[in-house]
């Protein structure tokens, strides 16, 4: 529709009747719109992101439309226009309907929104003369779109430029310019103000979705604000940085979500764990996905957070914008390599006290102004700050000024695990073990080494006396084939409970702190209990066991971090070696096979073959079944054969070993197996790999 | 084959013959199968050289099937000891001892997320153990003098060649 109409008041209807076919919206759209400039120009507004996209730039009028909102009833946007001096019916074709109103009061509005209880649409303009007026948007109706005045705008005075309709409680709210939040009652008129929620200005845009969580868009600087109604004093927390504009109305409909999964994921998000507000639900830091700005060779898009222990980068690798040549060492320059596509500001945040939040002081790099390329750069890292692996979060975008958590309109977030130490001191990791159990000793059992898999990475903090000042462990239960139920533990041969800093123990499961004890009482090493049973932090996921049959999925995760300093300085040479001595013990009052009279509990250990178990170990129950160990001679947990309960498969870093599948034999999975073991573990070093299994015997992911 | 021996035919078909779920014996079902009997009982009073062991029937089928040297404790690993000399007289100079890494247009590119070893290279000697996963085939040690327009030194270690030790001077 190029050339403007100017219909008259006696055409409106048969103008009405014209656009009969322009079909309502087909579903109630996650996207908000937004409806600017003094000649309407219509927007897709990403809620999430602060992205804006022009729906149209000619809705068939040559002046404003405003008071704009969404019918979840009939699924037509609606809003006063300015031209037309009436409210204008808007379909899927982004073209204006005058409708032909009764009893108009003769002023223009700004501020309006469509009920959810009814089909109703309620304006509001402030002064004597006007106030808040109902219109029956219902064609059944008797006052089917007739003005009707619900109460006069002395009587309710507010500085407002939008109203929304809540989801839920009936009510409409509104911020006015001095930050008051009002909950207004639209059958009687009366308002309630809620709390003021510290931010002030022109809130032309204000929208729900579907939780009953309200959004402001400033027009000065388009900053997004998220408001929780229904909690106690409400305030505005910035939740995303849009577009700034002089004339704002928004429209959405109040019962969808802001995330659409029916159509492409459009956000990127980091994988910090969520103490660092990463999802959507702790407003976490992300960007929209739209072309020529990113971090790295690309950037992908997700609904929300693959918050850790889950990563970014299992669903595309795109975590690749910084490279971090050295560890953070206190008091002196770290040295990055980052590469960027695109113009924008870096910032950098660094969690230097390990609290498991980003705070202000922790920014490393503010707002560096980047153009594509690969970029060296050097930052001071501050004193005092806690060695050992923390977290750093990297965004990139055209926006500047924004902080470590919320919405913005473009780029990319890449959460990092990087290493702080003090000045001289090494950082020695050691590649990962695949712990690999059969849970069924002392009887042997199918040898599928599924029965409990756990991929366990070491680093250690050593100084330049080659002392080790830190040992760091995670690790992550990667397949539980097991029946029976078990418990995790690690020893630390030659290292005493009085050895460790107690106050320095630092262990965290799913990136949650741990209160209860690490280290067991009652040892002669230091044993650090994990876990007493491993099936309470993980389902099955409608099969039998957790990751070993095709077909199943969890979506439980078991992801463990441990890091400890010592009291004294112990040599790397004196120190125990990677894998150290892991083993899995029965959880107390669950049974453990035929072996055992009763519930054999936490003195059933079975370790690594020819380790030795911990003090806490039952020795009665060497020599039963099959087992044909000589404690004495630290010939242990192996058969007369000298086949063993639990193998250990040093891997690569990025190696990922693919377990057998239920009841399939390792031999059957893994046929160069055989060799390595023939020889000592001289041939066929790399038997585990991807290369050397047979891929429809193993477990794949 | 030290310490390896392959479950005799004659012990499997005694096996097959009342072994039944024991573990104790092998009871892989190729076993009994491939077992011929003209190994089973060869007569010391004939003159013909008993017939060669029919080896290629004897491969281990399944876990069970094996023995394994009471010492060996089935950890793939191996170590490394790496020998540094910095002759540099640069303020500060770093490592990074990496096992993935690639070259694009002749530029070594090092996912910095599997280095073993990170550390400012004091002066003079220094030495480092480390273990060495069973399928890492190559080592990459970039050497960074930390300043303005750097370039890494890059020196490789090959699996392939079989040495536990590793030599590296910076001059």
């Amino acid at each position: 529709m190029k050339t403007p109409f100017k219909p008259t008041a006696a055409m409106l209807l048969a103008f009405s009747s014209l656009h009969v076919s322009a079909d309502a919206f087909d579903t109630c759209p996650s996207q908000a719109f937004l409806m600017q400039d003094t000649t309407a120009q219509l927007y897709g507004v990403n809620l999430v992101t602060g992205n804006v996209d022009l729906l149209s730039s000619n809705l068939g009028t040559n002046n404003r439309i405003n008071g704009f909102g969404f019918s979840n009833h009939d699924r037509y946007l609606y809003g006063w226009g300015y031209e037309s001096k009436t409210i204008v019916r808007i379909g899927d074709d982004f073209q204006i309907e005058p409708l032909n109103l009764t009893n108009k009061p003769g002023a223009d509005f700004f501020v309006g929104d469509v009920a959810l209880s009814e089909n109703a649409y309620y304006l509001y303009k402030k002064g004597s003369k006007y106030g808040l007026y109902r219109v029956s948007l219902d064609e059944n109706d008797d006052s089917y779109l007739d003005m009707q005045q619900v109460i006069d705008g002395a009587s309710l005075s507010m500085l407002i430029y939008d109203l929304a309709f809540h989801p839920s409680d009936g009510f409409a709210y509104s911020v006015d310019k001095y930050g008051d939040l009002y909950r207004i009652d639209v059958a009687n008129g009366s308002k309630t103000k809620v709390s003021n929620v510290g931010q002030r200005g022109t809130f032309g845009a204000v929208y729900f979705d579907v939780n009953g969580t309200f959004y402001i868009s400033r027009n000065q600087d388009g900053n997004v604000f998220r408001i929780d109604v229904a909690g106690a004093n409400p305030k505005a927390e910035l939740f995303a940085y849009g577009p700034s504009s002089g004339n704002n109305d928004g429209a959405r409909c109040a019962m969808a979500p802001i995330i659409d999964e029916s159509i492409p994921a459009t956000t990127d998000f980091g994988d910090a764990p969520d103490t660092y507000l990463t999802s959507l639900s702790s407003n976490g830091a992300r960007h929209g996905v739209v072309d020529g700005i990113h971090l790295g060779n690309g950037v992908d898009a997700e609904y929300d957070a693959h918050v850790f222990p889950n990563s970014d980068e299992l669903t595309n690798a795109d975590e690749d914008g910084v490279n971090f040549i050295t560890a953070f060492e206190a008091g002196l320059e770290s040295f990055m390599q980052v590469s960027v596509e695109g113009d924008g500001y870096l910032s950098m945040w660094v969690d230097w006290d390990q609290n498991g939040t980003f705070e202000a002081s922790e920014q490393l790099i503010a707002d560096k102004s980047l153009t594509t390329g690969t970029h060296f750069i050097f930052e001071d890292t501050p004193l005092g700050v806690t060695s050992g692996v923390t977290w750093a979060r990297v965004r990139y975008t055209s926006t500047s000024g924004v902080g470590a958590s919320g919405g913005v309109i473009d780029g990319e977030v890449e959460d990092y695990q990087v290493a702080v130490v003090n000045p001289g001191n090494s950082l020695v990791n050691n590649t990962p073990y695949f712990l690999a159990f059969e849970d069924n000793w002392p009887e042997t059992g199918d040898y599928d080494f599924n029965d409990v898999v756990i991929r366990l990475d070491s680093s250690m903090i050593v100084s330049q006396e080659s002392t080790v000042k830190k040992l760091s462990l995670s690790g992550e239960l990667t397949a539980m084939g097991a029946s029976y139920n078990n418990g995790f533990a690690i020893q630390l041969e030659g290292i005493t409970n009085e050895d460790i800093d107690s106050d320095s123990i630092r262990f965290s499961i799913n990136g949650k702190t741990v209160n209860t004890a690490l280290l067991e009482d009652g040892t002669d090493n230091a044993v650090l209990k994990i876990s007493d049973d491993l099936w309470k932090h993980v389902t099955a996921g409608g099969c039998w066991f957790y990751k070993t049959e095709e077909g199943c999925t969890s979506q439980y995760e078991f992801k463990f971090s441990i890091s400890l300093q010592l009291n004294r300085d112990i040599s790397l040479n004196s120190f125990p070696q990677a894998p150290y001595k892991p083993f899995i013990f029965a959880t107390e009052n669950t049974p453990h096979g035929d072996a055992f009279a009763n519930n054999p509990g936490r003195g059933l250990e079975i370790h690594l073959k020819n380790k030795s178990p911990t003090s806490l170990a039952n020795m009665s129950y060497f020599g039963l079944a099959e087992d044909a160990s000589d404690v004495s001679t630290s010939t242990t947990y192996q058969t007369e054969n000298g086949l063993p309960w639990a193998i250990a498969i040093n891997a690569s870093t990025h190696t990922n070993w693919l377990h057998p599948q239920e009841y399939v034999d390792i031999l059957k999975a893994y046929p160069k197996f055989s060799d390595f073991v023939t020889t000592n573990g001289e041939k066929n070093q790399s038997w585990f790999t991807k290369e050397n299994a047979d891929s429809t015997k193993v477990y794949s992911y | 084959m030290k310490y390896l021996l392959l479950v005799p035919t004659i012990a499997m078909l005694a096996a097959c013959g009342g072994g039944g779920g024991d573990s104790s014996v092998s009871t892989s079902s190729g076993t009994a199968q491939a077992a011929p009997p003209a190994a089973s009982t060869p007569s010391p009073a004939t003159t013909p050289p008993p017939a060669p062991e029919p080896e290629s029937n004897d491969e281990p089928e399944v876990m069970g099937d094996l023995i394994s040297d009471e010492e060996f404790d089935f950890i793939g690993e191996s170590s490394l000891t790496l020998a540094l000399d910095n002759n540099t007289d640069a303020p500060r100079v770093y490592l990074n001892v990496c096992n993935d890494f690639s070259t694009v247009n002749g530029e070594v590119k090092v996912n910095y997320n599997t280095c073993q070893l990170r550390t400012t290279l004091p002066s003079g000697s220094a030495e480092y153990q480390l273990t060495i996963g069973g399928d890492v085939e190559n080592l990459v040690a970039q050497v960074w003098v930390v300043e303005e327009g750097a370039m890494p030194i890059n020196f490789y270690w090959s699996a392939s060649e079989d040495d536990a030790n590793w030599a590296i001077v910076v001059n």
